[in-house]
This record gives structure tokens, C-alpha cells and sequence, in this order.
């Protein structure tokens, strides 16, 4: 289950979404809107996306992750719009025949998402000010191999 | 050629739109065509700097050649999750 939502994530339908009698461990990682962040406070988070490369590159990430892992079922929902104080921003949630897979692929998905995946959130703190988060410093996301994609340049 | 790029973010907030639209020569490479688009967005320079750009829906590098009818986007760092 891949999808982006403005609507609030039922993560518990996520979690259900990778249970098989081949599981014997399942993983749910929730995100959520935090308060502070150092000494700023928040108010909420807003969330933007490119909806068609997102959701592509998250299936890619899925798709890695299970060439990678030995695991049953892997699902991603990422939220859009205003997302509140404590309310989710994305949950992933993997299965596997045992924990550690569910653990290491479900930190690989969030970790990687962060980097390679078209998504932006903006800051609504309590001075009033706003500010869309694009991290310098960050690990940059990875190019294909473009021009050899295309037949050579 | 003609090309499209769609905004996003604070680079959508920057040109107030969101998608620009520019004339550049044939064949053009990315980084060449991120300089035109901060030519003609100024505001957008320093971002522009530390964004990538998609060519349908996948990271392009600097070298990448620019075709037209691609679907392009400039992606500034992401924080989603």
C-alpha cells in the first residue's frame, strides 16, 4: 500500500496492511508533528508534494528495500496540507519472518524517503513566522544514470 | 526551445507561480538551464544553488541534456517524513 493523502492517516489500517501468516514480526514507524524544535515552537506543519515523482520514487524505495530485505509486505502513507501538533506526517510499516528485517528496512525506508523523495514541509511557528524546510547540508538525491537512460547524449 | 518548469515550495513562493515557462537553445545541459532560470528569477539564485532538477520524474545531473517536451522540475532539498 503506496499512497499520499491530505487526509489523516489511519495508521493502524497501515500496520494491518503488511500482517500475513508469514510474518512473525511487524514494524510501524509513525512520524508526527512536534512541538519544539530547540527553543521555537510550532504551531503545525504544512506539507507539499510532486505528487507524480513522489510517488513513483517511494515505490522505487519500496521496491529497493524488498530487493535488499527478506520481507513480507512494506506500505507507505505520506500526508499532504496542514498536518496538526501530534498528528502523523507518514507512516511506514514492513513485515518479515523475523524482527530484524521489519526493523532495518523500515529505518532504511524513512531514512532514504527523507533524501530521494519530492516532498517539502513548511514551519507555522508560534512568532507568527513561516519557513519552508530545505535543509543545507543534506544528503543530495541520487541522478540516474540519465543520459545513458536516454540512448547516449 | 520552449521549456516548462514545474515550482515547488519556497521556489514556487519565490516566482509566485507554479510552473515558469523559458526560451533556451536546443540541447541545452541542466546546469546551463539553471542558470537561465536565475537569470530570469533572481530572488531564486541561492536556492537554485543548492536544488536538483527532475527530467521526467528522475534526478538529473548538471551534465544532463535538457530535450524538449520533458517534464522538468526544480526540486529544491526535501524534508518530507
Amino acid at each position: 500500500m503506496i499512497f499520499i493523502t491530505p487526509k489523516a492517516i489511519d495508521t493502524s489500517k497501515v500496520l494491518e496492511s503488511v500482517k500475513s501468516q508469514q510474518a512473525g514480526a511487524s514494524v510501524l514507524f509513525v512520524g508526527t508533528t512536534r512541538q519544539f524544535t530547540g527553543e521555537k515552537e510550532t504551531v503545525q506543519l504544512e506539507y507539499e508534494c510532486y505528487e507524480a515523482m513522489a510517488l513513483e520514487k517511494i515505490q522505487q524505495l519500496v521496491d529497493s528495500a524488498e530487493a535488499k530485505w527478506n520481507i513480507e509486505h512494506c506500505s507507505v502513507v505520506h500526508r499532504i496540507g496542514v498536518v496538526g501538533l501530534g498528528e502523523s506526517s507518514i507512516a511506514v510499516a514492513v513485515s518479515s519472518g523475523h524482527r530484524l528485517e521489519s526493523f532495518e528496512a523500515a529505518a532504511w525506508l524513512v531514512d532514504e524517503l527523507k533524501i530521494q523523495v519530492p516532498i517539502w514541509k513548511k514551519e507555522f511557528w508560534t512568532d507568527g513566522k513561516t519557513e519552508w524546510v530545505h535543509p543545507s547540508g543534506a544528503p543530495k538525491p541520487t541522478p540516474q544514470d540519465f543520459n545513458s537512460a536516454q540512448g547516449g547524449a | 526551445m520552449k521549456i516548462q518548469i514545474k515550482l515547488f515550495a519556497a521556489a514556487r513562493e519565490l516566482s509566485d507561480n507554479g510552473e515558469i515557462g523559458l526560451e533556451v537553445a536546443d540541447g541545452i545541459l541542466v546546469k546551463d538551464m539553471k542558470q537561465e532560470i536565475s537569470n530570469a528569477y533572481p530572488k531564486m539564485s541561492e536556492l537554485i544553488l543548492r536544488s536538483a532538477v527532475s527530467l521526467n520524474r528522475e534526478f538529473a545531473t548538471d551534465e544532463s541534456v535538457v530535450q524538449e517536451n520533458d517534464e522538468i522540475a526544480l526540486i529544491p532539498p526535501v524534508s518530507g517524513g
